[in-house]
């Protein structure tokens, strides 16, 4: 018992050493800052959840997409476009599919870390279908998400993004819900 | 003044994209959401109208089946059943091409009293589903994870006969309830067992496979309606089972639905194949009625005009493993069953004993007496299975206790109408043999209906 006592405390002691050693680097990067300035192009990939009245419809899937970014002359401040294909099934008959193409406004959180935190509004198109109905249309959508990135390098940035997207369908005649999904993923980007 | 122009040609570009985007008008996530498909579930022979809940008593021959053995009692006895549950696990349609869709993946329970019942009175319970896509389906296959009905009890056996031990319980939708499970029951039916393919593949119930009668043709945005209709009102009988509790002998009695079509003989606990069914379907809106005036105490039926009306009743003559002998069938080989292998207790080796020495002095009576080859059997069984599979329920019925009646949703076309006699309390537990409805000249006439019409044949 004791010597796992002991083999415990030298562990903690470890890896309290092994933080404070790693802390120095966490801090010392300020220069690459200006790469992440560059207009900027990506892709995501990960689970996309309908929520609200838009979960009991269907289920849980994969998706992904593409984006493109572009700086403003405010260095905090980017916009993009930004577009993903996401398609829903049930465990019965339910079936959509979901194209959202909308821009955004991207805006970098002013902290000196290497890890950036970005918050990103937007609006556009929901090209939807569904099944069983068989019927598209276009929906009118907004969007509000958190992202948060790390350089692996000069040109390639590696990250974790969540988005709400919101379908606006309420004012038509006979509406009764609007749709909710949740976007979350792993993204890989460029800057060029 | 460059970057600014470079900026203004971004938004131009956001401002072309989204000019391309013209939304619709139609709700389609609510769309999702709402269906125009009902599917109505009811207890009932009828269509609309149903005779009431008329239980003729416990100790009656027409509740009490013949493969009942254990009938006295000193002390408690059976008792009337007063509900029927059923928990059905998802549904789902069959198109023509043999694709299933899982159009109700809801779990459902329906638990109704056979008196003052939606299910038993005719309108019937909806249960949940989505749409389907347009097109036609033939099939209806429906999950039945448990059917319960309640009245089920067990006895013991003294030095002075049976008696009453306890009511059986059961468990429907998680909660604890007095019934028993028939379903467990209502899988095969005695001839399944017959066959290497129904004894191991055929399973009567998960799923229910049911034949649409006429197709259901789906137009999105069309209300209809699918009628699943099951014979249990005034059809329910009395069981009984065998079993041991550590050894000690017990007898337990059970309502399921009446074995009017296939019987069940003393000894058997296979009781499928006797749960009638008929699913039809019809768009609202697009129907007429049939009315007029018969003889109190009728059952008055639609069938499409020109069908044989002996489709939808059986010979009186009907005799299991035979056939119908007004049909010509004259070989009996409906031979016993071997009795099932005994467990770990004295009483049940000596049961079993004297179950084999009965079960060989049947077999013995049957072959070669009249049943003389496997040609034979296999001729008897298949000249019974022709006539019990044919049985059919009518699509529209109603049952009429002073004699007016009307047959309410009736798709447009025309249909031929029969009346038979059919008093509730003596009728109970059976259907209709050949000749009940008269013949097709004797018939009451032959109607046209029209959507919105009222016809009287």
């Amino acid at each position: 018992m004791k010597a796992f006592k002991t083999r415990f405390i030298i562990s903690i002691l470890f890896v309290c050493v092994f933080l404070l050693a790693s802390s120095r680097e966490l801090f010392a990067v300020r220069d690459r800052t200006e790469y992440f300035t560059r207009p900027q192009i990506g892709a995501w990939f990960g689970p996309i959840t309908p929520v609200g009245p838009t979960g009991d419809l269907v289920q849980t899937a994969l998706g992904g997409g593409i984006f493109f970014r572009y700086n403003t002359p405010y260095d905090l401040l980017k916009i993009g476009l930004d577009t993903s294909y996401q398609h829903f099934t049930s465990s019965g008959v339910n079936e959509l599919t979901m194209v959202p193409v909308y821009g955004n406004m991207i805006f970098l959180l002013p902290l000196d870390l290497p890890l950036r935190f970005q918050f990103k509004a937007g609006a556009g198109g929901c090209w939807l279908y569904v099944k069983p109905d068989k019927l598209s249309q276009w929906d009118i959508m907004f969007m509000a998400g958190f992202e948060l990135s790390f350089p692996a390098g000069r040109i390639v940035n590696i990250g974790l993004r969540i988005d709400y997207i919101f379908l606006y369908e309420s004012y038509m005649q006979g509406a009764r819900n609007n749709g909710h999904v949740i976007n979350a993923g792993i993204m890989l980007y460029f800057n060029i | 003044m460059m970057m600014r122009a470079k900026y203004l040609l971004w938004l131009l570009l956001f401002a072309a994209c989204a000019s391309l985007v013209s939304c619709g008008d139609t709700p389609l996530l609510t769309e999702l959401e709402s269906n125009s498909l009902y599917v109505v579930f009811k207890g009932t022979y009828e269509s609309n109208g149903p005779a009431d809940w008329k239980f003729p008593g416990v100790t009656s021959t027409l509740v009490r089946d013949d493969s009942v053995q254990v009938t006295s009692f000193f002390s408690g006895s059976d008792t009337a059943p007063t509900w029927f549950g059923m928990d059905i696990a998802e549904m789902r349609l069959v198109d023509t091409r043999g694709n299933s869709y899982k159009f109700s993946d809801y779990r459902q329970g329906i638990a109704a009293p056979f008196s003052n019942s939606p299910f038993f009175d005719g309108s019937g319970l909806v249960l949940q589903n989505d749409d389907v896509s347009s097109g036609t389906y033939v099939y209806l296959m429906v999950y039945m994870r448990r059917m319960v009905v309640d009245g089920a009890r067990k006895f013991y056996q003294d030095g002075d006969g049976y008696k009453y031990l306890q009511d059986m319980t059961t468990t429907f939708f998680e909660n604890t309830l007095g019934g028993l499970n028939i379903s467990d029951y209502m899988v095969h039916s005695h001839d399944d067992t017959l066959t290497y393919a129904g004894a191991y593949y055929t399973n009567r119930i998960f799923p229910m496979l049911l034949p649409i009668t006429g197709g259901l043709t789906v137009q999105q945005g069309t209300p209809q309606v699918l009628e699943v209709r099951m014979v249990l009102n005034n059809f329910m009988k009395l069981y009984e089972y065998e079993t041991y509790d550590s050894g000690a002998f017990r007898v337990v009695h059970f309502y399921a639905p009446s074995d009017w079509l296939r019987d069940v003989q003393t000894d058997e606990t296979t009781l499928g194949g006797n749960l009638h069914t008929v699913v039809r379907a019809y768009t609202v809106g697009y129907t007429g009625t049939i009315s007029g005036t018969v003889a109190a105490n009728s059952m008055v039926i639609a069938v499409p005009a020109g069908s044989s009306i002996e489709s939808y009743t059986i010979p009186s003559d009907l005799v299991r493993g035979q056939g119908s002998p007004s049909l010509g069938h004259s070989v009996n080989c409906n031979l016993p069953a071997l009795p099932s292998t005994p467990g770990y207790y004295m009483d049940q080796y000596l049961e079993y004993y004297l179950r084999h020495e009965t079960y060989l002095e049947r077999w013995n009576v049957l072959v070669p007496g009249t049943c003389t080859d496997f040609d034979q059997y296999q001729t008897s069984w298949n000249n019974y299975l022709s006539v019990v599979n044919d049985f059919q329920v009518p699509q529209l019925a109603t049952y009429t206790a002073t004699g007016p009646y009307t047959i309410e949703n009736v798709p447009a076309g025309t249909y031929d109408v029969y009346r038979a006699a059919y008093t509730p309390a003596t009728h109970y537990g059976t259907l209709f043999t050949d000749g009940d409805f008269g013949t097709y000249a004797t018939r009451l006439g032959t109607v046209v209906v029209t959507p919105g019409s009222n016809v009287s044949p």
